[in-house]
């Protein structure tokens, strides 16, 4: 019996090591932030222990990246990283430092999501090529590209449902989404937004190529609905995700940029570029509940402190600052200045939720934001224009 | 080097039989017949490709039955739909007007994809002698009514009295701009357009109780077309503002921008009038025919002082 007891024992033991050695591991994945540089050769990652630049991992080539995101593969932390200028993405294995594989893809390559679903165990990723209107469907088991979608109009946001049973494909360059069965990797809807707009003019194609279209479709935490704004028509639209038809339209403010939602569920909020407010729209009733007053150009918002604050990226002729809002108090708070002659790209919110990292392309430096404190600590020299960042597991990164 | 008005004519001659011999030598006929042998290979790969193109755009799946959709849903004019199923798309399309067309567009470049810069349409602006404001619209874009707003706001706190409406080489743009801006100057109740649709009339009315009642000059080109030519009739009707330049495009049709299978198709789906009764292809003649750009502005600062 005693011996019973000390085997059990000892396999708990085991247990527990090990299952701290993932905790350890998983938090040491928790702990980088990665920039892709517009201008350098290499990605950065960030220590946010130490917040010190930690490693460089050299792409060997100048290629205009713009985003990245990470997961956890079979054989540790990877990294996908678009090349826009060189119509490629790497495949990065963080520990080793080292690129795997460059696929060639469609032209611009920027935004994607990365998903795994019952019809693909293992990751799989969906790369909007800007430029030719395409989506390159990524095995990132095989490191291949497997399927290029056409019929896109300047695919921007790629977002999959809860299952990743389906894909949103946001077209920037009209006002339609499209929906993708990921087990066949097929166009299965289009969604429209706003009305077909009417032009009169000698050269129809000067009005194409000014068309603000939707940026992105941004899920509510349960997944149940998904909000898109669309520049033109000034409005949300809600969409239902069981059925894919929009059930409202919202109406915002000038040049609706794209929706973030709270972690909490609670809110969607929307930056109007045009008229510099920030709609605050209920995420449960689907109704507009406020609008903030904001200012200069607004590249993105970030949630902190599960919900109740939030910040929104702005850049204005002169100078970069924060907007700060409180979503308890449903007001403005004021806002944070960064610097003079700056401009603010992306951020991204921390696991824990409490602290965001900024960059900031025109001094080569990330910011680092206390949401307790909002106290302001920069990180100098990451890399040459930092562009798009992102932390495995973060709460929100985003880019543009 | 002087001119030489009295050449000789023998010695002429010679030097052209000269010239003429060398310029056929050998060298030289191998090299033109290089030359026409470049020159076609060129003519008939462009034609190959461009019928290749062609016959790439009747191949894209679903692309006629949804033009069919389209110009059924919003065509300005009747047509038949059911001749259409045995006629291919080139022949579709070349049944519409002339102001419709299928088109690919290009991607957007730098920031202005992002959606976070607007280019402004209203340039040079600025208060000159007597108080004449002047101000040039290139296009209308979605945000030119509010560009005129402030424009229109600030060159009244500087001081101007009269307004000289630069309107050359504006193509047109977005019509809903265009006629928020012509509502600005239309009376309470007045006709700011009329619109002629598939099937029915649009009479739109002004909304507007506090119109800018101001002397002004326009100055328009043989590039100004559309809603910048609505814009300038309607200024002229409503505001006696006075025309100046060269006769305009007369383009006065509207059109929907479709997306059809990653192509897009611009349709007409109606013209637009100002008084009821004006030709579809009517261009504005105006008031005074000048065609040097210095003298235009000359005679519209002229007409403003006086």
């Amino acid at each position: 019996m005693n011996k019973i007891k000390l085997i059990m024992s000892g396999l708990i033991l085991c247990l527990a090591v090990s299952s701290n050695a993932q905790m350890e591991s998983l938090s040491e994945e928790n702990n980088r932030l990665f920039v892709a540089n517009q201008d350098s050769d290499y990605v950065s990652v960030i220590d946010l222990k130490t917040l010190q630049l930690s490693k460089k991992i050299n792409l060997d080539i100048l290629s205009a990246s713009h985003m990245t995101m990470a997961w956890t593969g079979k054989t540790g932390q990877k990294l996908l990283v678009t090349m826009t200028g060189r119509n490629e993405v790497a495949i990065v294995d963080v520990e080793k430092g080292i690129v795997e594989a460059k696929l060639p893809v469609g032209r611009s390559p920027e935004h994607f999501a990365i998903e795994k679903n019952k019809d693909y165990p293992e990751y799989f990723a969906y790369v909007a090529n800007f430029d030719d209107g395409s989506i390159s469907v990524i095995d990132l088991a095989l490191n291949k590209e497997i399927k290029r979608i056409n019929g896109f109009y300047e695919p921007h946001g790629v977002t999959f449902n809860a299952d990743a049973s389906k894909a949103y494909i946001a077209n920037f360059g009209a006002h339609r989404i499209d929906v993708i069965d990921t087990a066949k990797h097929e166009i299965a809807k289009q969604l429209s937004i706003g009305d077909v707009y009417q032009v009169a003019l000698k050269n129809p194609s000067r009005y194409l190529s000014e068309i603000k279209g939707i940026a992105n479709v941004t899920l509510t935490s349960n997944g149940r609905y998904g909000y898109a704004a669309d520049g033109d028509s000034n409005l949300v639209a809600v969409i239902d995700t069981e059925k894919d038809s929009i059930v409202k339209t919202i109406p915002v403010g000038e040049d609706p940029w794209r929706t973030y939602h709270s972690p909490d569920g609670k809110w969607m909020l929307v930056p109007n570029n045009g008229d510099e407010t920030v709609s605050v729209i209920d995420a449960e009733k689907h109704k507009l509940r406020s609008t903030f007053p904001a200012g200069g150009t607004i590249t993105g918002i970030n949630f902190v402190l599960g919900g109740k604050k939030a910040y929104a990226l702005a850049t204005t002729e002169s100078e970069a600052l924060l907007h700060v809002y409180d979503l308890q108090k449903m007001k403005e708070k004021g806002t944070i200045l960064i610097g003079k002659g700056l401009r603010l790209e992306t951020a991204s919110t921390s696991v824990d939720g409490k602290t965001i990292y900024v960059a900031s392309s025109v001094d080569n430096s990330i910011y680092s934001i206390d949401a307790e404190t909002d106290k302001v600590t920069k990180i100098a020299n990451v890399g040459i224009t930092p562009w798009g960042t992102t932390i495995q597991g973060d709460m929100a990164s985003y880019c543009h | 080097m002087p001119l030489n008005k009295n050449p000789k004519p023998t010695l002429d001659c010679e030097i052209f039989l000269d010239s003429h011999k060398q310029r056929w030598s050998w060298d030289r006929r191998l090299k033109l017949f290089v030359t026409i042998l470049l020159v076609c290979t060129l003519f008939v790969s462009r034609n190959y490709l461009l019928g290749d193109e062609r016959s790439k755009i009747n191949e894209i799946p679903g692309l006629k039955k949804a033009i069919v959709q389209a110009i059924q849903k919003y065509y300005f004019k009747p047509v038949n739909i059911n001749e259409f199923e045995k006629s291919s798309l080139s022949e579709i399309l070349q049944v519409l007007d002339k102001d419709s067309s299928l088109i690919q567009s290009e991607p957007k470049k730098s920031d202005f994809v992002r959606g976070f810069k607007n280019k402004k349409s209203i340039k040079n602006y600025k208060i000159i002698a007597e108080k004449i404001g002047v101000f040039h619209i290139s296009y209308f874009s979605k945000s030119t009514a509010k560009e005129f707003e402030k424009i229109h706001k600030k060159l009244t706190k500087d001081g101007a009295s009269k307004l000289i409406l630069d309107l050359r080489g504006n193509e047109g743009g977005d019509f809903d701009s265009c006629l928020k801006i012509t509502e600005r100057f239309v009376s309470y109740g007045e006709t700011l357009a009329i619109i002629q649709e598939k099937e029915k009339k649009i009479i739109k009315k002004s909304e507007n109780k506090v119109p800018i009642k101001i002397p002004m000059v326009i100055l328009v080109d043989s590039n100004t077309a559309s809603s910048a030519e609505f814009l300038a009739s309607s200024l002229r009707k409503h505001n006696q503002a006075t025309i100046i330049g060269l006769p305009t495009q007369g383009k006065r049709t509207v059109q929907k921008m479709i997306p059809v299978e990653t192509l897009w198709l611009s349709l007409t789906v109606g013209t637009w009038e100002i008084t009821g009764n004006s030709d579809e292809s009517e261009k504005i003649e105006p008031d005074f025919f000048i065609a040097n750009k210095d003298q235009q502005l000359e005679k519209a600062i002229s007409l403003c002082k006086h």
